[in-house]
């Protein structure tokens, strides 16, 4: 299937217009993320001074620093689809020559954007107000945060599919799903503090791979490289099955007339 | 022949099906619309249009039969096809955040069209929106949506365009100057247009040609002309002066469908058999002030069609 960049762009620049005018893009980019650091900052602060070290701060603050990979790609593949759903605006594009995997792809452009964005905000935050700074363990946490994104796509891609089946009465998935996955994901503690039927499920969830791993870099600052790669392995198979479950819903929704009644 | 503008199938629909579950919402239609060609597909409510014109833009999977557009099967050149064609529909919004500029040129970008700020300003100014162009969409009236609407269904120079009710909730002033530009543009361009509308006055002022559906299925197809013609009662209102009881006397007697109000009696009657009717009158004594003939219209053809589903 050929991708014509100049149609991703103009979904892409479609959402820009948007968003300088959005205060709830607004809001996700930058009061939510400082919400969470400064709620959960202060508590590492408190917790620091009862004398449980600075690790643990970092740890915590690296951990929500991390999550926003997840949740972010996640919510904004689910939002840029909801977005045109609200507008009424998604037969416009369907019936335009832009596919839905042009469309799928300046979602998932729109969502990087929206992290980089986002995550520079918050590094600049918690150096300024907690003297943290993720930058401190280098290269090592790239792929990581690299696995991480695709573990957010994986679960945008099976939202949107739900969307497409079901329409507006899943549509609470697109802000809500990541959460259900995070206990599982052990973002600010380690694994081995979870119930053993919680660490049975978190084996088979590639984020509790990763938050070990970050974990390993910060406290010993080496990689561990066979939790990395089954990471990885976790969400291309994730990531297979997300797609297509994607196609497969998108393709009957075509059949069931369900994409006509987005309007 | 319906068209003396036909010239070569710009669509070729052959035995189309639509089921969703055990309802068959379109029932093996066949049609073809010709380059240049203003069609209107017409039922009452249900009869499917909206599905097969859906289906025509790939919105909706059909269940079997081949949809052909400028030659190309639409399931194999999907991209082809729908960068040449365009859809607008009153059912349709746009990004209530952007300004209507923006919602142009987002699509004249999506459709690829050379030098998109030009050719936005341009659009806009024909559909004399050049005013509004730095509103956002959210602040307009319904009829300036009907506009911007219309105008992104012609940002592309499209060869076809397919249309759902474009004037509904448009003022008699704009819907009229609408008309015109689709009349002049398939002159102009011999643009092809497929029209959906429930107003007749529009479809028998701009159609070549009608497809009439109704539970799935093509019931007629003909121009508006003919179509009305189908309804052969034209109805016949006098104004009495003197023996209006005996008239309408005299149509029950010769099983004619007639009613009074006050002074009127209106009669429906064949065309042919007016001047005979206007002379019984004369001959059983009644006479009247004033006389008006309704013809048929392709409205009466629509009630008439819709109340034979019922």
């Amino acid at each position: 299937m050929k991708i014509n960049s100049h149609r991703v762009m103009a979904v892409i620049v479609r959402h820009m217009f948007s968003w300088k005018r959005s205060l709830e893009r607004i809001w996700d980019m930058f009061w939510w993320p400082t919400f969470n650091l400064f709620t959960w900052g202060l508590v590492t602060v408190y917790l620091q001074f009862a004398g449980t070290g600075s690790m643990f701060a970092d740890i915590f603050l690296g951990g929500i620093l991390m999550w926003m990979f997840v949740n972010q790609s996640q919510e904004e593949m689910g939002l840029v689809f909801l977005q045109e759903v609200w507008d009424r605006n998604l037969l416009n594009l369907m019936s335009s020559p832009l596919s839905i995997l042009e469309f799928t792809i300046a979602s998932i452009m729109i969502g990087i954007m929206k992290i980089t964005v986002s995550v520079l905000w918050l590094l600049f935050l918690a150096y300024w107000l907690f003297h943290f700074t993720i930058i401190q363990y280098g290269i090592m946490l790239v792929p990581y945060a690299i696995s991480l994104l695709l573990s957010g796509w994986a679960l945008g891609f099976v939202i949107n599919g739900l969307i497409l089946r079901y329409g507006f009465r899943v549509q609470v998935f697109a802000w809500s799903l990541s959460l259900l996955v995070q206990p599982f994901s052990a973002v600010f503690f380690p694994l081995s503090i979870l119930p053993p039927w919680m660490q049975v499920v978190a084996r088979v969830i590639p984020t509790s791979y990763i938050f070990e791993g970050m974990r390993k870099v910060m406290q010993q600052g080496t990689i561990d490289y066979q939790g990395l790669w089954t990471a990885f392995f976790l969400n291309g198979i994730y990531l297979a099955l997300g797609i297509w479950f994607f196609a497969r819903s998108y393709y009957q929704s075509r059949s069931s007339g369900m994409l006509v009644k987005f309007g | 022949m319906y068209s003396r503008r036909m010239i070569s199938p710009i669509l070729d629909v052959q035995t189309l099906t639509k089921r969703f579950g055990n309802v068959t919402a379109v029932d093996g239609i066949s049609f073809r619309v010709n380059e240049g060609e203003i069609v209107g597909l017409l039922g009452p409510n249900g009869a499917g249009k909206t599905t097969t014109l859906s289906m025509l833009i790939d919105l909706i999977e059909p269940t079997s039969g081949t949809i052909r557009i400028f030659g190309l099967n639409l399931k194999l050149h999907r991209e082809e096809i729908l960068k040449q064609i365009n859809f607008c529909s009153a059912y349709t919004r746009a990004p209530w955040r952007l300004t209507v500029w923006e919602h142009i040129f987002i699509f004249a970008r999506i459709y690829e069209v050379s030098d998109p700020r030009r050719r936005t300003d341009e659009l806009l100014d024909v559909f004399h929106l050049t005013s509004q162009k730095k509103k956002l969409i959210g602040d307009l009236s319904a009829g300036n949506i009907a506009r911007l609407n219309l105008c992104k269904a012609f940002i592309n120079e499209p060869r076809f365009v397919l249309m759902d009710e474009p004037t509904s909730s448009l003022d008699p002033d704009i819907a009229d100057r609408v008309r015109e530009f689709i009349m002049r543009k398939t002159k102009e361009r011999k643009t092809t247009i497929l029209i959906t509308s429930h107003n007749m006055a529009e479809i028998e002022e701009v159609c070549d040609r009608v497809i009439f559906m109704s539970r799935g299925k093509i019931i007629a197809e003909n121009t508006p002309e003919e179509l009305a013609k189908k309804t052969k009662k034209t109805k016949v209102r006098l104004m009495m002066k003197d023996g209006q009881k005996r008239t309408i006397a005299y149509c029950q007697t010769h099983r004619m469908k007639v009613s009074a109000t006050e002074r009127y009696v209106t009669v429906e009657i064949d065309e042919q058999r007016i001047a005979q009717f206007l002379h019984d009158v004369g001959e059983i004594g009644a006479d009247y002030r004033e006389i008006s003939i309704d013809k048929p219209t392709l409205s009466d053809y629509f009630i008439g069609e819709a109340r034979d589903e019922d």
